[in-house]
């Protein structure tokens, strides 16, 4: 069984991990993220089983991250009393730990989602989820988010406007950047890796189709899918082709 | 004298006559703003009761008594009756009224051809009421005989008839300007009071809040839970933790009640916090004091300069990835002294208002220095946020 962690302090998210020893033997954390940005590549990298996510962490909120997952994994949150969401777990639709983390509370979640995990979550139940999950995200501190991207190329540093940005793509240590100026192609490179650029783009504005891609939402003109189960992402007026991750697929669907 | 105030019987709870008349009344009354209606209503209870009847007699015998004095001065018996009833009655609810409800009198005064109306319409009554009484003793109208009666009494009558009126005038002018006068002064002292009410509940509201900001079970919690973990792992880390966090506690419930403290206490309070923040962080947080010993006598409501750097600490540096830097600097002015908080993180979102914690301080600051404070929060150029407090010592 894998686990994902994440919680943005050292001390709490090391006792997290002591305690899910002790409950939960038969587990293995294979991913303890520092901050919600790192949480949500995390699992898209590893697709744990179960995540145990923080509510206040920067980047993205364990809200967030749990409304990007969106019910494919179950979620327990952790968190300390005093978050006006926990009124909402009340009503039982996801489970939560409050810190410091009690191992008899913990035994419990852990009973609990196991349970959760023999039968598959009817589909009314997800949803119901994430109405919930979205209301809460409202309430939560955003900081703003920027709309020019600084990149430097050889000694000049561009102001690339956001709104001119066909997509992003992960480029080894750096991220490159697609961009239309003046009617021209460019690109350039930005030393902010993707995931950690996720959490500063407009979710109504840039989609992430890959772990390493984010393009703009309205610059996609086609999915298609081959015959080996693959999909590509084709751009309005552009050669280039994008991959789309199994993870990310489900959200190119005929209507 | 009595020390026993009888109880206060109301005309409606009274004899057949003064229901009927409390019935009457009313209207009146409901129509009154509640001051006044209370007034009016005690007046009324006065004059409708036994113990009225002494102010009625007085009345009378004042009406009687002029009545004849005019008589002996050759008037004819029924018109100085006539005269002196109308000026007593005249006199009496004049004053009443003018005691009662003096703005519209006073309103009326200010309009000279309103009252110069008035005094036509009276004369053109009396030539009228003559014409009558000619016609029911001849039986027919005699307008030169008329004219001349007219102005033989208007010779005698008028003199006496303008004074009259115009002592009544000038009394109820008089009497409505004085009672206007004590009811503004009623009304500013109940406003005033009301204002000081009020800015006293606010100011106790909002120490109470920030009591509990500063006590906030997500800070304490989290705090637990490092905490926690470093007594279970026997870390060195716990012992220090634990001390900080002691001390935090102590000092804000030591600030209960205060109405306020010294800028070196507050400081020690703004010590442990970041004590904790950074035994929490590590690396994430990283600040600076520059702080001038000269101010630590300095005085000001308690929280004020924690809150600054727990809203820079919460807001500004938790939304970062890698943290970031604060600063904290104290330090005089030309005419006082002042407080910057300065963090390089988040920064103030667009189209960002005021929350409560922010208007919460604003009040204190209010209640405590005037206009001798201000608090400025504006977003950095480099990005983040700068609070900056600025006393004034010259207006405090």
């Amino acid at each position: 069984m894998n686990i994902l962690i994440a919680d943005d302090e050292d001390a709490p998210r090391e006792q997290l991990a002591d305690a899910l020893a002790q409950a939960w033997p038969e587990a293995r954390i294979v991913a303890s993220a520092r901050h919600g940005a790192d949480a949500w590549d995390q699992w898209l990298a590893h697709e744990p089983e179960v995540c145990f996510l923080d509510i206040r962490m920067p980047g993205l909120s364990g809200i967030e991250v749990a409304q990007r997952i969106n019910g494919r994994t179950p979620v327990v949150f952790i968190t300390a009393y005093g978050d006006h969401a926990l009124a909402a777990f009340d009503a039982g639709a996801v489970d939560y730990v409050l810190k410091p983390v009690d191992p008899e509370r913990l035994a419990q979640a852990v009973a609990r989602v196991k349970a959760r995990l023999q039968q598959a979550a009817a589909p009314a139940q997800a949803d119901a989820l994430q109405v919930l999950l979205a209301k809460l995200a409202q309430d939560l501190h955003r900081p703003p988010l920027p709309d020019v991207i600084q990149a430097s190329v050889g000694k000049e540093v561009r102001l690339i406007r956001l709104a001119d940005v066909v997509y992003f793509e992960a480029d080894t240590r750096y991220t490159r950047v697609v961009y239309r100026h003046e009617g021209q192609d460019a690109d350039a490179l930005i030393r902010t890796p993707l995931k950690d650029l996720l959490a500063q783009l407009d979710v109504a504005q840039f989609t992430q189709v890959h772990r390493s891609v984010i393009v703009r939402s309205d610059c996609m003109a086609s999915a298609v899918r081959d015959d080996a189960g693959n999909m590509h992402l084709r751009l309005r007026g552009r050669e280039e082709r994008l991959p789309v991750s199994r993870q990310f697929q489900g959200l190119f669907r005929a209507q | 004298m009595n020390t026993q105030t009888p109880p206060i019987r109301s005309l409606a709870q009274g004899n057949r006559f003064q229901r009927a008349y409390h019935r009457w009344a009313q209207p009146y009354y409901t129509a009154m703003p509640p001051d006044l209606r209370e007034q009016a209503e005690a007046i009324d209870r006065h004059l409708y009761s036994r113990e009225g009847l002494f102010t009625w007699a007085g009345a009378l015998g004042a009406i009687v008594g002029t009545g004849v004095g005019l008589r002996s001065l050759g008037m004819p018996l029924g018109v100085a009756f006539l005269l002196s009833g109308i000026c007593w009655v005249a006199l009496l609810f004049g004053a009443l009224s003018a005691w009662l409800r003096p703005e519209p009198l006073l309103a009326r005064a200010r309009r000279p051809r309103q009252v110069m109306l008035f005094i036509a319409l009276g004369l053109c009554g009396a030539v009228v009421g003559m014409a009558f009484g000619q016609y029911l003793k001849l039986g027919y109208l005699d307008p030169l005989t008329l004219l001349q009666r007219f102005s033989e009494r208007i010779a005698v009558l008028a003199p006496l008839l303008l004074v009259v009126l115009a002592g009544i005038g000038l009394l109820m002018w008089g009497v409505a300007r004085t009672r206007q006068a004590v009811l503004q002064r009623q009304r500013d002292r109940a406003r005033l009071e009301a204002e000081r009410d009020a800015a006293t509940a606010q100011a106790r509201e909002a120490e109470l809040r920030l009591l509990q900001a500063q006590i906030h079970p997500h800070f304490i919690f989290n705090t637990l839970a490092a905490l926690q973990h470093w007594v279970d792992r026997r870390d060195e880390r716990a012992g220090p933790l634990l001390r900080e966090l002691s001390g935090f506690l102590r000092r804000s419930t030591e600030m209960l009640g205060r109405a306020e403290v010294s800028l070196g206490e507050e400081l020690t309070s703004v010590r442990h916090y970041l004590a904790i923040m950074q035994a929490r962080w590590g690396e994430r947080l990283r600040y600076t004091l520059e702080l001038d010993p000269a101010l630590d006598a300095r005085t000001l409501p308690p929280g004020l300069l924690l809150t600054l750097v727990e809203n820079a600490i919460e807001h500004g540096l938790a939304a970062k990835l890698d943290g970031g830097n604060l600063t904290l600097r104290t330090c005089p002015t030309a005419n006082g002294w002042q407080v910057q908080v300065q963090d390089d993180g988040a920064g103030l979102p667009a189209g960002w208002q005021e929350g409560v914690g922010l208007a919460n301080l604003r009040q204190r600051l209010q209640h405590r220095f005037g206009a001798a404070a201000e608090l400025r929060l504006q977003s950095r150029p480099a990005g983040g946020c700068q609070a900056e407090l600025l006393i004034n010592e010259t207006l405090a």
